[in-house]
């Protein structure tokens, strides 16, 4: 089966969000190689509309850094599904609007042939890990106290601890640390 | 100066105990007994808030009396004993521990001048609710976090909102064999 990863900027003290990041070459070279493995990206509107048009207009003017442009255009190459119930259409090329259920739908994409599915939304995440719908997490730890923001289970509350296993890490000149944990089989708290 | 350092073992999206306080879900084994070990040798004096402070002196006394003590229960609870402690706290009138001293207000002048003593460290352990009072006063200067590779969902977040981020240096960093990573930070403060 195709795996589905999440992979994500986090706070040291568990918030996501964007400000305050250290967005360097190497946070965009991680998260590009991330991508290369992937020939899906599934997501919410919010991200949807925080991505787009940005990343394609960078792949299409090359108007980043090295590592900006190169994460642009694969972001730009990648298909996408964006899971919506109020946007109408959509403005990327290779993008598919859905409504239906996501678990229903992520699980069906499982099942074909492919690379990983690389599930890039907060909300959509934190259903579909509560499922076992997550097979890796890369959780990209920048060096900062944020005191509030977006959690992940904040629209969907965690019913049972989710147990994971730490796979490797790797830390940047910045202080930025990646780290990835894979699922665990559930087992009783 | 010596440093206020915050000593807390936290969940992978940042809570530091269950809702009902717990503590069950930390990757607890030998590896990280030791771990913490190398952080309370950099302690001059702990720092509590009430609440822990309450917990540590109906424990660890009896500790030295157990005779089913581990070695490394029987040296903390020594340990413990005999070093100087902090508790700060608007509620209680005295402080009856060895070695132990109570700070009521003030808490910025006093910790600078704690700060300003010779010694090691000053470590808050656990303590959320002083932890996050120092955070609001910007009193911490380096974070020693142990994060077990689990989501809780809810419980006491290590952090309160701020009036701006903290941001940090990462000084260190180390992979133990549970999956736990301890995480040394140093608070970023404007020169």
């Amino acid at each position: 089966m195709r795996k589905t990863i999440f992979a994500i900027n986090m706070t040291a003290d568990g918030f996501f969000g964007h400000e305050d990041g250290i967005a360097d070459e190497e946070l965009h070279e991680y998260f590009t190689e991330l991508l290369r493995n992937a020939d899906l990206l599934v997501m919410g509107r919010t991200m949807y509309q925080l991505m787009v048009p940005y990343w394609p207009n960078v792949a299409k003017n090359q108007s980043g850094t090295k590592a900006e442009n190169e994460f642009a255009r694969t972001f730009d190459s990648l298909d996408k599904i964006v899971f919506s119930t109020t946007l109408k259409h959509v403005e990327s090329k290779n993008t598919k609007l859905m409504s239906g259920d996501v678990a229903e739908e992520v699980l069906k994409l499982k099942q074909l042939p492919g690379k990983d599915i690389s599930i890039d939304s907060l909300n959509l995440a934190s259903q579909l890990s509560q499922q076992g719908l997550i097979d890796e997490y890369h959780f990209v730890v920048h060096p900062v106290v944020a005191g509030k923001g977006p959690r992940l289970f904040e629209t969907d509350s965690l019913k049972e601890r989710l147990h994971l296993k730490l796979a490797g890490s790797r830390t940047f000149r910045s202080g930025v640390i990646a780290l990835h944990y894979i699922k665990t089989e559930t087992r009783a708290v | 100066m010596r440093n206020v350092v915050l000593f807390m073992h936290v969940s992978l999206d940042g809570f530091c105990a269950t809702p009902n306080g717990g503590l069950d879900w930390v990757s607890y084994d030998g590896e990280l007994e030791k771990y913490a070990e190398g952080i309370v040798s950099t302690v001059g004096a702990p720092l509590y808030g009430r609440a822990t402070y309450q917990m540590m002196e109906s424990y660890w006394p009896t500790v030295l009396r157990k005779e089913s003590a581990t070695k490394h229960e029987r040296d903390h609870a020594n340990w413990v004993e005999n070093v100087p402690k902090v508790v700060f706290s608007r509620t209680l009138d005295k402080v009856e521990w060895n070695n132990t001293r109570l700070i009521k207000d003030n808490i910025v002048e006093e910790v600078t001048k704690l700060k300003q003593q010779p010694g090691k460290d000053l470590v808050i352990f656990g303590s959320p609710t002083l932890a996050h009072e120092f955070m609001r006063l910007g009193l911490i200067d380096e974070y020693q976090l142990t994060v077990s590779p689990v989501m809780l969902g809810s419980g006491t977040p290590l952090s309160i909102p701020l009036k701006e981020h903290h941001r940090l240096k990462l000084l260190s960093s180390k992979t133990l064999k549970s999956g736990v990573l301890g995480l040394h930070y140093q608070t970023m403060r404007e020169s």
